[in-house]
């Protein structure tokens, strides 16, 4: 071999290596699999008609994403709110923390991310799940870094309430995985 | 490190761990068949589109 040139894929076979992030995504916007299956549908038609404007090297992620959640806000969020909550499940849901006792279980945590607002949710989905910068993200949703950084600061504040978890509660961590994670991010810093 | 600061970074770290799990859980799970059809069609149509 011995070459040195970079091989750029692709772009409608890199676009199907997001499938499972953009599907990703859509869940957590709608909350419903099949609507998300069909924004992921749409999207993805959407994308190939359009795979002309990408710009090869540049993040596919962060366009795929910005036209899913460009699809989601013109054409589903009506339709969500008119199936949602049929059955008043998640109003329930709302007046009910979890009975933890001081731990955190993943299923509240769930639950509890379900209720986030959009704009909350998908802030820290952007940011705090994809790994996508404050300003990546501000710049997909079309508004100031600082409005992102603000979307996400109150969604962790509303888990907490949420989630009643009040600095002041004393926290078990039961989680073997998540407890490795923490002490090898504490270590690195220490490091 | 106070102690005062200690559980919320701890309370922080667990929130954002739960958070990319569930992030990469649903990215996990397989694909659609209708999506992948999908995908099939487009790359058909391209074929007889000669692009």
């Amino acid at each position: 071999m011995g070459s040195d040139a970079v091989t750029i894929m692709d772009p409608k076979d890199e676009l199907v290596t997001h499938l499972g992030v953009l599907r990703a995504f859509a869940l957590s916007l709608c909350r419903n699999p099949s609507m998300a299956d069909d924004l992921v549908q749409e999207t993805v038609v959407k994308a190939w008609k359009a795979i002309h404007r990408f710009e090869p090297g540049t993040n596919m992620r962060a366009w795929l994403f910005t036209i899913l959640r460009n699809t989601y806000y013109s054409s589903y969020v009506k339709a969500r709110r008119e199936v949602a909550d049929v059955d008043g499940i998640l109003s329930g849901q709302l007046a009910v923390k979890p009975e933890h006792d001081g731990r955190l279980a993943y299923t509240d945590f769930l639950k509890a991310f379900e209720q986030l607002p959009d704009d909350q949710r998908e802030a820290l989905t952007l940011v705090g799940a994809s790994g996508f910068a404050y300003h990546e993200a501000a710049e997909m949703c079309g508004v100031a870094t600082g409005t992102i950084k603000s979307r996400v600061s109150r969604a962790r504040q509303r888990l907490i309430e949420l989630l009643d978890l009040s600095p002041e509660d004393s926290m078990e961590l039961t989680d073997g995985g998540t407890i490795a994670v923490i002490v090898a991010g504490q270590n690195v810093r220490r490091g | 490190m106070t102690d005062e600061t200690k559980p919320v970074r701890e309370r922080d770290a667990l929130i954002r761990n739960h958070l990319r799990r569930s992030f990469e859980d649903k990215a996990a799970e397989e694909i659609p068949g209708d999506l992948m059809n999908l995908i099939a069609q487009l790359r058909e149509q391209d074929g007889k589109d000669g692009k």
